[in-house]
């Protein structure tokens, strides 16, 4: 909180001060987010995204999702089960150890296993049934069930140094004491809160990267941001604010950095329980059968809802609506759902016809400070839910509180936005979010509106199992059908864009999975 | 200055009060702001806390722009479409509501509990004076966030934090009032009457303590207002959707370097315009009520 008062009251006084800009061969980043040293604790994108800096892994995805080699440097598919890599040899660690395939089964082994750990990688392990080396440069992966998508997912799992690691924890970790990987910076210090400064590895094996230092600026208030780069104090600006976009662009010096990025906003459903947490009569009492059952009033909710308003009015032209879970243009988007038109009238007649012509009470739960404009999308929904009558209440709250209550089920109506860039489809959002829960399997890890339907999760689990894409790609199209089209399952809002604001002198071009890289970032003049 | 033996001790202060201009000004100011804020919302062109009544379709527009069916919006709109003007009365009217009712609350409870403690003195005395020093180890503030950290989000329990915050400082000072009061000839003879404890602490003791009282009183209501509107900019507090003044000028601080500063200009100079008008006459009462202050 006081942290909050100082960022606060801060631009002002930044802009009064006007700092000098910063020196050529250094980058500095203001960003929203604190880091997670530890490249196995918290997996949350943008965790996954200061990991790149430091971490190698076996593949990486490049900016526009496609998976790339990084550690392993061939690999092949034996059988549904069995996967071969070749890794890359004479890299070495920071601390100047050697990478060997003694370090990648390390790393494989500790990830499920960081104690406390409020955010697992583990979903990107569980599927392989062993891990073993046939040399020190070669490695066979077996997975319990014919599993594809083996590279992507392992492209979520950083290679640390067994040397190093064996035996320390995440505050190890924090302390930089053994934040060693094979990364093309290493790190130099960090203060929680308040900054973080990375060095360019000298002995990296491949394309070095353009700036020899690079600091994250973490401050958590987007005016504070933007008034770092006008000011003059930072070079690129994380998480910039659709409404302060015309602003920037009218300065001189300075342009705005904007994609169209993987990941999709939508509104969890409790279609599980008889009495949802947050839905009452109209005189604010519990109600023992909750009309979000009902897929009549979860269709009247969603075509009450005017995305394009939301796109225009709240994120300032910077989103694109959305019909389903994965933006237009990817990998299983299926072209047969029908667009979502905004319809007031047909609204309130579906809630009449389920017995619900007078609305009802809801609340609606967003987190205050994880996705574009969050906050304010929360409330213009429920404005939206109010002209059908639904009487709608708006909580928001930190991330950190959040998903801790969202995954508890604890909500009628929630927010959350899911990257699909992992998996490049939407098989990671619907096994993970829509699947039946089943814990041992894997499967419904987020579901937090618990939505279960038989014909659903056979389309996911053959989906996941099929090596064929076009194959594939018609079972996540018949799946994504039955969750939005047949059950209402979830209400998709839109999808969101990645933007920054950058200096000019530097030139930067944005992933397609939001993810900051400074090895992205180049001197333009 | 007519004949001082006639006038009652209201009337001399009247009198004493008007003197000074700015205090009058003052006085008129908080006057108008008070009827703002409750005969106001009966007079404001939407609700803006009914959300059936707000679209984002107006957002962000500028001060006079016209809204989809013909009003106008004197003072613009807000990131939500709410019409500035109706946000500010209604914003000014939950401020002022949580500031004077907490206010009072924390006066009546400090007053008790500072003047029973003074009274009955001894160790009781003793426990509680170290129960208020507990309190006054902590910055207001502090404990007010403490409070709705773990209380959430609700008009109820802001009320509730501020009084937290607040009531010590009411218990420390009555108690230092009535305990020179305590000594006093008066008191004796109260006592000698052998009139019930009751009757001498609340009938006896109390109205002659009441001339500081009421001056700290007066400012804490202001001090409320300022400390809601603090809790509320940095996003504990009240709801979202029933913005007070400190929320209004939180939503409009991510404007600020925009060029949209109506979002938080107009909320802010309201703000600024209750407690700074609250706070002279405070300042006045003091002067006036005050022996000591007269020149």
């Amino acid at each position: 909180m006081i942290k909050k008062i100082l960022t606060r009251a801060l631009p002002v006084c930044m802009v009064l001060m006007g700092a000098g800009a910063a020196a050529a061969d250094e980058l500095t980043v203001a960003t929203p987010n604190d880091p997670s040293i530890d490249p196995h604790y918290l997996y949350v994108s943008t965790n996954a995204a200061y990991g790149r800096h430091v971490f190698g892994k076996l593949l990486d995805r490049d900016g526009d999702a496609r998976v790339k080699a990084d550690l392993a440097v061939s690999w092949k598919n034996i059988d549904e089960f069995t996967w071969e890599f070749n890794l890359r040899e004479g890299v070495t660690f920071h601390d100047g150890s050697t990478f060997d395939a003694e370090d990648v089964i390390f790393s494989f082994n500790r990830v499920p296993n960081v104690p406390n750990n409020p955010a697992s990688y583990e979903s990107n392990t569980n599927m392989i049934e062993t891990i073993t080396a046939t040399g020190p440069y070669t490695l066979v992966i077996k997975t319990k069930n014919p599993y594809p998508l083996l590279l992507r997912r392992i492209s979520g799992v950083s290679i640390v140094s067994a040397e190093a690691v064996e035996g320390g924890t995440t505050a190890d970790f924090t302390s930089g004491q053994i934040a060693v990987g094979t990364g093309p910076y290493k790190f130099s210090a960090f203060v929680p809160g308040d900054r973080y400064e990375l060095v360019r590895n000298e002995d990296y094996w491949g394309e070095q990267p353009a700036y020899d230092k690079v600091i994250f600026r973490i401050m958590p208030d987007p005016a504070s941001r933007m008034a770092a780069l006008l000011g003059g104090d930072v070079d690129i600006v994380e998480g910039f604010s659709p409404s302060s976009v015309e602003t920037l662009e009218a300065r001189e010096g300075f342009y705005v950095a904007q994609r169209a990025s993987a990941r999709t906003l939508w509104l969890y459903v409790d279609i599980q329980n008889d009495q949802s947490p947050f839905v009452t009569d109209l005189d604010g009492n519990p109600m023992d059968n909750s009309p979000l059952k009902d897929a009549r009033v979860r269709e009247a909710m969603s075509i009450a809802i005017d995305r394009d308003a939301i796109v225009t009015h709240v994120m300032g032209g910077l989103a694109e609506s959305a019909n389903q879970l994965v933006p237009a243009g990817w990998f299983s988007h299926n072209p047969d759902i029908d667009s979502i038109s905004v319809d007031v009238k047909r609204a309130k007649s579906l809630l009449a016809e389920a017995g619900y012509a007078d609305g009802f009470g809801l609340t609606v739960h967003a987190p205050n400070d994880r996705y574009v404009n969050d906050e304010k999308i929360a409330q213009a929904v429920a404005q939206m839910l109010a002209r059908i009558g639904i009487i709608t209440q708006v909580e928001t709250m930190p991330k950190s509180v959040y998903f801790g209550r969202l995954n508890r089920q604890e909500f009628s109506l929630s927010m959350i936005g899911w990257d699909n860039s992992l998996t490049g489809s939407s098989l990671m959002s619907l096994s993970a979010a829509f699947h039946t829960r089943e814990k041992d399997r894997g499967y419904g890890g987020w579901n937090a509106g618990g939505y279960s339907n038989a014909d659903f999760d056979a389309a996911v689990e053959a989906a996941e199992k099929e090596f064929d894409t076009v194959k594939q790609e018609k079972y996540l199209n018949e799946a994504m059908r039955i969750l939005i089209q047949q059950d209402r399952g979830a209400i998709p809002l839109h999808s969101q864009f990645t933007i920054l604001g950058v200096r000019d002198g530097v030139r930067y071009e944005p992933r397609v999975d939001e993810h900051f890289s400074a090895m992205l970032a180049q001197p333009s003049e | 200055m007519s004949i001082p033996s006639v006038q009652t001790p209201f009337k001399r202060f009247i009198s004493e009060y008007v003197e000074r201009k700015t205090a009058v000004f003052a006085f008129l100011l908080l006057v108008f702001v008070l009827l703002t804020a409750f005969l106001g919302p009966f007079l404001t062109m939407q609700n803006p806390y009914d959300l059936a009544q707000i679209t984002i379709m107006e957002s962000g527009l500028a001060p006079g722009a016209e809204s989809i069916d013909g009003n106008t919006f004197w003072l613009g709109t807000d990131d939500q479409g709410r019409d500035l003007v109706s946000a500010i009365v209604f914003g000014l009217r939950i401020s002022i509501m949580v500031g004077i009712i907490s206010g009072v609350l924390a006066v009546v409870i400090g007053t008790s509990v500072g003047i029973v403690s003074a009274y009955v003195g001894g160790r009781i005395d003793n426990l509680i004076m170290r129960v208020v020093d507990l309190f006054l180890g902590f910055p207001s503030f502090l404990i007010a966030l403490i409070c709705l950290a773990v209380l959430g989000r609700g008009a109820d329990k802001v009320v509730l934090a501020l009084v937290l915050s607040q009531w010590a400082n009411f218990a420390r000072i009555v108690r230092g009032v009535a305990i020179a009061e305590r000594e006093k000839e008066y008191m004796d003879a109260a006592r000698g009457l052998a009139l019930p404890k009751s009757r001498i602490i609340f009938r006896h003791l109390l109205p002659n303590c009441l001339a500081p009282l009421i001056v700290v009183a007066t400012m804490n209501v202001a001090f409320s207002i300022t400390l809601e509107a603090s809790l509320s900019f940095l996003g504990v507090g009240l709801p979202i959707t029933q913005p007070s003044l400190g929320l209004l000028i939180a939503n409009g601080y991510e404007y600020i370097l925009t060029g949209k500063y109506w979002l938080s200009f107009y909320p802010g100079l309201s703000l600024l315009i209750t407690v700074a008008s609250i706070n002279l006459v405070a300042d006045r009462m003091r002067d006036v009520l005050n022996p000591r202050m007269k020149k």
